[in-house]
């Protein structure tokens, strides 16, 4: 008989799920799995990878939830699990990759460059972009794709990505401006942003009224 | 005034909520007048608006299915406790049953039917919950069976569990001590060292029953209520303090028809030590060094009954009609405390004056009857 955990806090679902419930702990994969695949799919730079980095991150969750003492959020402990699936994902391609072709390094692959940045019309024929990001977001080196999809995408403070991965705020303030740099550049490479400021003075003043 | 190098550097803190109002501000104004910073918060937001939602996020079909079906069995290390468990484990029922009449109030109940929840009998292999205290002849049958299982482990266990850090070795206070059903489990090695089987706690105490949401696997509750941080013990464990552990679901759930007798568990302390026989007595204890004599204060903390358990081999500072007080060190202290935390009990500062012979430095709690 399945008992039905859908309406469960959450506090009672890890402490249900540490002991072996695996119904409670089925509700957790359920809850979190869009936010894990996010991650995944995204650090691994296909869904296949990621729905198997996801999957290893679930069990390593279920096998840690004993020991999980709850210093950090379960999801920023569970993201943490994910980024480590993935970089073994990661280093297991390299591995394949290295005997096959030429290697990847950390800072990922290097992919040619369109040819230099086409004119203002010709970028805006170009695709959107929200899937120029996609592929921008491949050339980043997985540290930097880590902290940005974390912040941009999960919405962590510098904190809890910092717990995530392990590192001080300075750290992740630093990575996060690389990598956005980075991106940026690519996406200037790309020909999708033009290099030079392009937005009206009343565009700019919005842009920095927020966040 | 910030040079423009110092905005510059603050610019991914304030597009990130990182930033007091006050440096906010103050980067709104700079960008005012900056083109350059101007152009990366703008690219920055562009980029943020562009980058795919998690909504968005495609899951493929039977995701959630096809982890719950690659979940390996939990890791229930209870091995390395066995040789202990089990040895005494014959003789301590069978006195058991002896005592059945003069021990406490809650082993009759228990047998009985009464108590809390649901009582299984003791039995130490898959009887069907019958009378087991009544079929005294039933038990020591069962046990060589398990003496081979547990001496096959308790080797291979008892270095496993000393070599992994975090885990929480339990140490075997005998009495009581109940036999898991999983024979088969998977043992060790990086799982927890922590239900070493000392005691179940039946079903009717079982902590999620009885405290549903206090101390969430997080341990939150007894850390708010008590001390700092609790760290999953090295080496917790001292020898001064035996643990009821609860069983893990997975084993109840699996049809351990036999969760072992929490009655058999529940005798008074001075029977433990006479049936352990290897138990740490008080007095052999060595000296506590963090025991703060000299601080004047007396804590009074008070416990569930079912944290009688973990008393158990423990000569009580005093008792009353409707509980016992003893008395720990600071250093005790925070191991019970840690105990507590796995076991999801709480402890509160008490009401109740302490008993008159307190020593000040000492934690003195209480555990109703």
């Amino acid at each position: 008989m399945t008992v039905d955990f859908t309406t469960t806090p959450e506090r009672e679902l890890l402490t249900k799920a540490a002991r072996g419930n695996r119904d409670a702990f089925g509700e957790l994969v359920r809850r979190y799995e869009k936010k894990v695949l996010a991650l995944s799919n995204r650090l691994c730079g296909n869904p296949e990878d990621g729905a198997d980095a996801a999957q290893e991150a679930f069990v390593s969750a279920w096998q840690g939830l004993p020991r999980f003492r709850g210093e950090a959020n379960f999801s920023t402990w569970l993201y943490r699990l994910t980024c480590n699936a993935c970089t073994d994902s990661l280093r297991r391609r390299q591995r394949r990759d290295t005997h096959s072709g030429p290697s990847l390094n950390d800072e990922e692959a290097r992919v040619e460059l369109p040819d230099p940045a086409p004119s203002p019309q010709e970028a805006a024929e170009r695709r959107e972009l929200r899937e120029e990001i996609r592929d921008a977001l491949r050339q980043l080196s997985p540290e930097h794709r880590q902290v940005l999809i974390l912040r941009e995408i999960h919405q962590l403070s510098y904190g809890e990505i910092g717990e995530a991965l392990s590192l001080d705020n300075g750290t992740v303030k630093s990575r996060i401006h690389r990598a956005r740099e980075n991106l940026r550049k690519i996406l200037i490479e790309r020909g999708t942003f033009p290099a030079a400021n392009r937005l009206s003075k009343q565009e700019r003043r919005a842009a920095y009224e927020q966040p | 005034m910030n040079s423009h190098d110092e905005y510059a550097a603050l610019l991914d803190a304030f597009l990130d909520g990182e930033l007091s109002e006050a440096e906010a501000e103050g980067v709104r104004v700079h960008l005012s007048e900056c083109a350059d910073c101007q152009a990366y918060v703008a690219d920055a937001l562009a980029m943020r608006d562009a980058f795919p939602d998690i909504e968005e996020t495609v899951v493929p079909d039977g995701f959630a299915e096809s982890v719950l079906a690659s979940l390996p069995p939990r890791r229930v290390s209870w091995r390395g406790q066995w040789a202990k468990v089990v040895l005494p484990l014959a003789a301590c029922a069978a006195l058991v049953i002896l005592l059945h009449g003069t021990a406490g109030r809650r082993v009759s109940d228990i047998a009985s039917g009464g108590g809390a929840g649901t009582q299984k009998a003791v039995t130490t292999d898959a009887d069907a919950g019958g009378a087991a205290f009544d079929n005294a002849d039933t038990v020591p049958p069962q046990a060589p069976e398990l003496y081979d299982v547990a001496e096959s482990q308790a080797v291979q266990n008892a270095t496993a569990d000393k070599t992994e850090p975090d885990m929480i070795p339990f140490s075997m206070q005998s009495s009581g001590a109940e036999v898991p059903e999983e024979a088969e489990e998977e043992s060790v090695s990086n799982g927890r060292a922590a239900p070493a089987a000392a005691k179940a706690i039946p079903d009717g105490y079982a902590v999620e029953e009885a405290f549903p949401d206090e101390a969430p696997a997080t341990g939150v509750a007894p850390e708010e209520e008590t001390k700092t941080a609790v760290v999953p013990g090295e080496g917790a464990a001292t020898d001064a303090f035996p643990v009821g552990v609860s069983v893990p679901e997975s084993v109840r759930e699996e049809g351990a028809a036999t969760v072992a007798e929490h009655s058999a568990s529940a005798p008074r302390p001075d029977m433990n030590a006479l049936l352990s026989g290897e138990s740490e007595t008080p007095e052999s204890r060595e000296i506590d060094e963090t025991a703060d004599l000299s601080s004047g204060a007396v804590s009074v903390w008070t416990l569930p009954a079912e944290a009688l358990d973990l008393f158990d081999g423990y000569a009580p500072a005093e008792q009353t009609e409707s509980g016992i007080w003893y008395a720990l060190t600071p250093g005790e202290f925070d191991t019970l405390s840690q105990k507590l935390d796995e076991l999801e009990l709480e402890i509160v500062p008490g009401d109740d004056a302490p008993p008159p012979t307190a020593r000040p430095g000492m934690e003195y709690v209480f555990v109703p009857l």
